[in-house]
């Protein structure tokens, strides 16, 4: 088991390296002067500029520009906000948990709609019930998450009146309300992601209900809802587990185009706002973050799989 | 089973005849759409549908049809080139990665997996911030970011293939590496690759649609379905029709490709088919890629 942890470790030192350099790459990107770029088309006195391209180390060479922001970052600082002169970490601390939230609510909502969607169409394989549930996965994977939330906000916002249409609160101070405003976004996002978790489902649990050891069982005279419920389900379950921690870090991509339909104040919403202002140590901030938090996931759910599935302790 | 296979079959014509009829409406827009798109009309703001205008007007009474009928240009055009760019940087990198294995495999693939690290929508959009949001900025975002997905697969046929007999056979007549790489190997390694550029198109389309809606990606006043969408959730309380019709073109644009893919795919590689039912692209998509869109 320690050995396991050690390598996946080891693994992630060079992809962290790399993510590193793409992230440190987007300011260098810009063509022409980033601080041209920065300060736009304002009459800024030279020494201003002066100071901005040594905050951004663009007075350096780029090795040296590499070497002094990696150990910036590792310090965890991740530079100021060249308009407001936040510090970025402390922006992506309050906005980061709000995108959270929604990714465990919207997680919730597909785990929640595919589980049962999933083991109906493996059991009645090739009736109504599965094709229904395999034209709503179908969808699910082709719909646009924010056209979903577009199409929520018109019928359950402007014409029932039933949810507030955009904006947060606090789940602490405001619990009530909080949980109106997290619906409609939990459920954009939830109900594309579940598209792929049915599959998932339903594909590992006709693999499971097809091998020898539920024959055995059934021919043991079992009764049916025990081989499937106690035998076939719990296995079926170990690639839906990956499956749905996979997804996690996609809805952390995806939610960038629903908090902007929800003015849901995220991480998503933080770095469009710094892309418009074109405060790029925030947005290089974000990428930061989502990116090696998504890779820390994948390797938590790498790990939890092989806890969960002893075969694969031993290869 | 016949009726499976009919089923399956069935549905890939449908998504044959979905994705026949968005490059129609690409290829014949100025046809099929009796506007111009970018033609206002301030007098007739916001229109619903009418024998003039068949799907209405916008915030600038421009015909919505002609608007997504030129808009259908933008989605397949990003589509074919981001996909374009991802399978010609993708399937030489992998395939040498592959072939030539040791270090520069691990330099190539630990790269790739530190592109793969972040979500698409997230790492094409600081790449379009960087590079300014301009169309062809949006299909260099996407190909990057979907590089990595062409660069693994084409390195595992490759690993299954560098090991086979014809390979060891050519290898002795003396014929040099890149030659066996180049004739011999890959047009063994092609039918996942292009499963895959299939599947990716759907992708890609909604990437550049989220870009474009988020505000970043194809610049207004060009009629794409994403931007479409951006300009019309201003006023989807007095006109909700104007952000329902681009969406729909986009679902259906993705439904298409992705019910081809699936047909593609039984169509080329048996090997790759998944008992998954009619449908069914995400586990094949999901497996090599490991994160998804």
């Amino acid at each position: 088991m320690i050995q396991l942890l050690a390598r996946r470790v080891v693994v992630l030192v060079p992809v962290l390296f790399f993510m590193s350099v793409i992230v440190f790459a987007i300011l260098r990107l810009i063509p022409g002067d980033p601080v041209d770029v920065i300060v736009g088309a304002e009459q800024v006195d030279p020494q201003v500029r002066q100071a901005l391209r040594a905050e951004l180390g663009l007075d350096l060479s780029l090795p040296e520009q590499y070497a002094r922001w990696v150990a910036r970052v590792l310090r965890g600082d991740l530079g100021r906000s060249v308009r407001s002169r936040d510090d970025v970490l402390a922006l992506i601390a309050d906005k980061f948990p709000k995108t959270l939230l929604l990714a465990v609510a919207s997680a919730a909502v597909a785990v929640l709609v595919a589980l049962p969607l999933g083991i109906v169409a493996a059991l009645c394989r090739n009736t109504l019930a599965d094709y229904g549930a395999m034209l709503f996965a179908l969808l699910g994977v082709s719909i646009p998450n924010f056209w979903l939330g577009i199409l929520l906000v018109i019928a359950f916002s402007l014409q029932l009146a039933w949810l507030p249409s955009q904006g947060y609160a606090s789940l602490v101070a405001q619990p009530a309300q909080a949980l109106k405003h997290l619906i409609l976004p939990a459920l954009t996002l939830g109900l594309a992601m579940a598209g792929v978790v049915t599959r998932m489902v339903r594909s590992s649990v006709l693999e499971e209900i097809g091998r020898e050891y539920v024959r055995t069982a059934r021919a043991k005279g079992m009764s049916e809802r025990t081989v499937v419920w106690k035998h076939a389900l719990k296995n079926a379950l170990i690639p839906t587990v990956t499956v749905v921690g996979r997804q996690f870090g996609t809805l952390l991509g995806g939610a960038v185009g629903v908090e902007q339909v929800f003015s849901w104040p995220g991480i998503g919403w933080l770095a469009v706002q710094a892309i418009f202002a074109r405060d790029y140590p925030i947005v290089q901030g974000v990428v930061l973050v989502v990116g090696v938090f998504f890779v820390l996931v994948n390797t938590v759910v790498d790990i939890l799989y092989t806890v969960l599935d002893p075969r694969l302790r031993v290869a | 089973m016949v009726t499976r296979v009919f089923l399956r079959n069935r549905l890939a014509l449908v998504g044959g005849i979905l994705v026949g009829l968005v490059v129609l409406a690409a290829l014949s827009a100025p046809l099929l759409a009796r506007q111009d798109p970018l033609a206002m009309d301030l007098g007739a703001r916001l229109r619903p549908p009418s024998a003039e205008h068949l799907l209405g007007t916008d915030q600038f009474g421009r015909d919505v049809f002609a608007r997504i009928m030129y808009g259908a240009r933008i989605s397949v055009k990003v589509g074919l080139v981001s996909v374009g760019i991802a399978l010609g940087c993708g399937l030489p990198l992998g395939s040498i990665s592959g072939y030539v294995g040791g270090a520069l495999d691990h330099l190539i693939m630990r790269i790739m997996d530190a592109v793969l690290a972040f979500p698409a929508i997230l790492l094409a959009l600081a790449l379009v911030a960087a590079l300014g949001p301009d169309i062809t900025n949006v299909m260099i975002a996407i190909g990057i970011r979907y590089t990595p997905i062409f660069g693994r697969l084409a390195r595992a046929a490759v690993l299954a293939e560098r090991e086979k007999e014809y390979v060891a056979a050519a290898r002795a007549l003396g014929l040099s590496s890149p030659w066996i790489l180049v004739r011999q190997i890959l047009p063994n390694c092609l039918a996942p690759l292009l499963v895959q550029a299939t599947a990716s198109l759907a992708q890609a389309i909604i990437v550049e649609a989220s870009l474009s809606f988020i505000g970043v990606g194809t610049p207004p006043p060009t009629p794409s379905w994403g931007t479409m969408l951006f300009e019309a959730r201003g006023f989807i309380e007095r006109a909700p029709l104007v952000a329902v019709f681009p969406g729909l073109a986009i679902c259906l644009a993705v439904l298409g490709f992705n019910l081809m893919g699936d047909g593609v795919r039984d169509l080329l590689d048996p090997r790759l088919r998944v008992e998954l039912g009619p449908g069914a692209s995400g586990a094949m998509v999901l497996a090599p890629s490991r994160a998804s869109r």
